[in-house]
């Protein structure tokens, strides 16, 4: 896949992975890599990047297996952005696919 | 790679970030390749899925809104000394030696002008001592010359002149030693005198301006007394007097420093006046 495409749509997997549950880095590489076929490094920096416009809280939590894991938590701003992120990737994509179709139909 | 070596690599180029952002960077990737070992891949592997790492550091650093090419720029310079080409090596390095030969050729020259200060502070008496005794060499020269031509004239007239000369010549040069001792010896207590003079009249003037100060103080004090309806006409009057006395005392006992300094100019330059006539 284009790797236009990916940057700018990983952001919205992200942020959706992590609303329904709270995950920690590497049980959200694994769900991201699910949908889109990304370099696992790239998710990292993206995290980073959410946690510093406060998007996201992280938090440490014992694990039974290795050290503690820190899970990242969606904050209430990481959920308005979520929304709008949908909404304009929702924008977006029925009028690529409006656009597509009129040519295809014409 | 190792996985070490690899976050040592990362680390180096992460540099730019506080040690806490790094911390946490390389324990999540540590702990990433850790779990993906213990799903059975091997640690090259793990590690290569990241790709290349200079990427992988360029888009962690924009993650924080810091340049990764400056960053590389300034990593290259910081930690990879061997990498930089020598020209640069001594482009920088020149530039560097050259600030502290500048620095260094300043000090020096300070130190030396200072050194020459005060050596011809020290040996003032000694040069003027010189002075004198050249002056005085030239002075005796004349005479003696003149003494020749008078000898010249009399040689037809008696030897007896002659012989008193020849006798007359220790006790003459004896007197000369005595005599240049004594100029030399005069003038270093005349240059210790003079400055123990000003020094007197540079306390002296101190004193006298802080009496100034403070009466003005007092008369101050004194006129915002008055103003509230207080008796002290006659102190605050006297106060003003005491002001004006010892700025005036001031004034003069400074003048008078400077007077001496003017004066030994003046007697310097007639000196030099009269050698040019001589």
């Amino acid at each position: 896949m284009n790797a236009q495409f990916k940057k700018g749509v990983l952001e919205l997997i992200v942020l959706e992975s992590v609303r329904k549950r709270d995950m920690y880095g590497y049980e959200l590489v694994e769900e991201v890599s699910k949908v889109i076929d990304v370099n696992e490094g790239t998710i990292y920096p993206l995290l980073k990047r959410l946690t510093n416009e406060r998007y996201f809280e992280t938090y440490l939590r014992e694990s039974t297996e290795g050290p503690p894991r820190k899970y990242y938590h969606l904050t209430a701003a990481g959920i308005l952005y979520r929304e709008a992120l949908e909404r304009e990737w929702d924008e977006f994509q029925s009028s690529v696919c409006r656009f597509l179709k009129e040519q295809k139909d014409g | 790679m190792d996985k070490t070596v690899f976050l040592r690599e990362l680390e180096r180029y992460l540099a730019v970030l506080n040690e806490e952002e790094q911390k946490d960077i390389l324990d999540e990737y540590a702990q990433h390749i850790d779990m993906k070992m213990e799903r059975g891949m091997s640690e090259a592997e793990a590690i290569g899925d990241f790709g290349e790492i200079e990427e992988l550091a360029a888009q962690i650093l924009e993650a924080y809104h810091v340049n990764p090419k400056y960053q590389a720029k300034k990593r290259k310079k910081l930690l990879n000394k061997e990498d930089i080409p020598v020209a640069e090596i001594t482009e920088t390095s020149k530039h560097f030696w050259g600030k502290v030969v500048g620095f260094c050729k300043q000090m020096y020259a300070g130190a030396i002008r200072g050194l020459s200060k005060g050596w011809k502070l020290l040996c003032k008496p000694f040069v003027l001592a010189g002075e004198a005794w050249k002056s005085r060499k030239t002075k005796r020269a004349a005479k003696h010359q003149e003494e020749d031509f008078v000898k010249a004239m009399h040689t037809e007239k008696s030897g007896q002149i002659r012989r008193k000369k020849m006798f007359g010549e220790i006790p003459v040069m004896t007197a000369r030693g005595i005599r240049r001792l004594f100029y030399g010896s005069y003038n270093l207590a005349a240059w210790c005198i003079r400055w123990t003079w000003n020094l007197c009249l540079f306390f002296v003037a101190m004193l006298t301006g802080f009496l100034t100060l403070f009466s003005l103080f007092g008369l101050g004090m004194l006129a915002v007394l008055l103003a509230q309806g207080y008796p002290l006409i006659g102190f605050t009057i006297s106060c003003l007097g005491l002001v004006l006395c010892a700025g005036a005392l001031t004034v003069i006992v400074l003048s008078l420093c400077r007077i001496k300094t003017r004066e030994r100019k003046k007697e310097e330059t007639i000196e030099q006046e009269v050698q040019e006539h001589a």
